[in-house]
């Protein structure tokens, strides 16, 4: 396997969908041995990324290269190098973990019995029971715990915390930073759970509407953006260049400014607060342009 | 693909097992009641709906994306499919053989060669169904594919009902009938070939 600067790179990216939808001319670089938070609001085109690397659905246009191989040549390769979670369980309610593991075996040439008896083990996950009897927390675990047995490189991981408790959503979030841990693994994570990815991931790559809004340095783009607060009238007094999205409410106005620091020194007399990942991302969705 | 072929096997054994049961028990009854020939037939004929029922079982868990999502290409995936088929089908035909010996032995009653040839061309015919039915499921899925099981099932007997009212009749000589169904596991399991070659066109065009 290339020993390569990035995990995932795509050039260009497009799918197309009858319903109007387009992945449009997506560029997106994660990292080897970083986390990348992929977020967006419902319809952004998240799990059409996903899919897109995982050959589910077409490409239309653009090209991509996963571990440093081509997916159209080395699909088999790059695969056995890939665990997933999906949001929803993919196993058959009257499989036990023990049938998913001999089925496993028989897939995974990198299989690992014994890891996947640990994270059994680690999760409390029972052996013997149908995965109809899990909980929605017990099938997500089980769906990490096979994706982890067979050694991957990439976790590509599809809104795999939402719908869970904090307590467990706090669990998996231990799994993944230990997987991290070797440089050699990264991850791939959407998630509509801002603050998960505020905990753990390195990169963030925002999409709306089919488009990347920004990619980059998680603690670049938190230390970047800032919300200055201000009364109606006040808003006009703001230099436009600054401003990326305005909210008007019944008390006031919110700004989202790009650049804080900038806007700190020109505005001393206005709060700018620290957004939120979520505060970003609703900015962008619902925010007005001055 | 072991893999798949495995949970196949398991699904069967999970999902079916009340019912094997149940169809022993009946397999037998109208073996001593009806006779061994007419059983013998039916047996093959029902192992190999039964990866209709794997399909929907698919269906029902969402398995595909996480198929395709795996190391297994789609062409072994649907290999795997065709190969669980004939086993399937060989198992019905190993277990029609197994169930008419004890009725034969009960009956105290010998082996004829009509037995076997009831149960060749069961398996001829349920391979032969499998060949047709498979592509039908992966084009439009295992529910809207059962409408067509049930349209290739009673066509052929329409149409035969029809040509012997018609007066229709097809001079072969009865040892060419006879081969015929002798060698149909043969000749039906060919046609899977170019059967499977239909599916996997059919599945690595299909978007998840």
């Amino acid at each position: 396997m290339p020993n390569e600067t990035y995990c995932i790179d795509t050039k260009n990216l497009t799918k197309r969908y009858s319903s109007g939808f387009t992945l449009d001319h997506l560029n997106l670089q994660v990292p080897t041995g970083s986390v990348m938070g992929l977020i967006g609001e419902n319809g952004a085109g998240k799990t059409t990324t996903l899919k897109l690397l995982l050959n589910l659905i077409k490409k239309e246009e653009g090209s991509m290269r996963l571990l440093g191989l081509d997916p159209e040549k080395n699909a088999d390769l790059i695969k056995e190098q890939i665990g997933v979670v999906f949001d929803e369980n993919h196993f058959h309610d009257s499989f036990s973990a023990m049938d998913i593991t001999k089925i496993m075996r028989g897939i995974y040439s990198n299989w690992d019995d014994a890891a996947f008896q640990r994270y059994l083990h680690a999760f409390q996950l029972p052996k013997d029971k149908k995965c109809k009897d899990f909980s929605r927390g017990m099938k997500m675990k089980l769906s990490i715990a096979v994706a982890l047995s067979h050694h991957p490189k990439l976790l590509i991981l599809d809104e795999a915390t939402s719908g869970l408790d904090p307590v467990v959503r706090d669990e998996i979030l231990s799994i993944f930073f230990d997987f991290i841990q070797d440089e050699s693994h990264t991850i791939l994570m959407s998630s509509h759970i801002t603050s998960d990815l505020e905990k753990i991931a390195d990169y963030i790559t925002f999409l709306h509407e089919g488009k990347v809004v920004f990619s980059g340095v998680k603690d670049d783009i938190m230390g970047q953006y800032g919300i200055l607060k201000c009364g109606s009238q006040e808003l006009d007094t703001i230099d436009p260049a600054l401003i990326v999205k305005i909210r008007k409410g019944s008390f006031g106005c919110e700004a989202l400014v790009k650049d804080k620091k900038a806007a700190r020194r020109r505005y001393p007399n206005y709060v700018i607060n620290n957004p939120s990942l979520e505060d970003i991302m609703v900015f962008y969705v619902k925010g007005e342009n001055k | 693909m072991k893999g798949f072929i495995l949970k196949e096997f398991l699904l069967l054994k999970k999902g079916m097992g009340p019912y094997f049961a149940f169809l022993m028990v009946a397999a037998l009854f109208f073996s001593i009641t009806a006779g061994v020939s007419a059983t013998a037939s039916m047996i093959p004929f029902f192992f190999s709906i039964l990866i209709i029922s794997t399909f929907s079982y698919d269906d029902m868990a969402r398995w595909d994306p996480f198929a395709v999502s795996t190391p297994v290409s789609r062409k072994r995936i649907v290999n795997a499919k065709y190969i669980t088929a004939f086993l399937f089908s060989l198992l019905g035909a190993l277990t029609s053989c197994l169930i008419s010996l004890v009725v034969l032995l009960i009956q105290k009653q010998p082996w004829t060669f009509e037995i076997t040839l009831c149960i060749l061309v069961a398996m001829g015919s349920s391979l032969l169904l499998n060949a047709v039915m498979i592509p039908l499921i992966y084009r439009f899925g295992a529910e809207k594919a059962r409408l067509f099981l049930i349209l290739l099932v009673f066509i052929p007997i329409g149409l035969g009902i029809l040509a012997q009212n018609m007066g229709f009749q097809i001079s072969v000589g009865q040892e060419t009938v006879v081969s015929l169904m002798a060698f149909s596991p043969v000749l039906a399991s060919l046609l899977l070939i170019p059967s499977c070659m239909i599916s996997q066109r059919i599945y690595i065009n299909k978007e998840f």
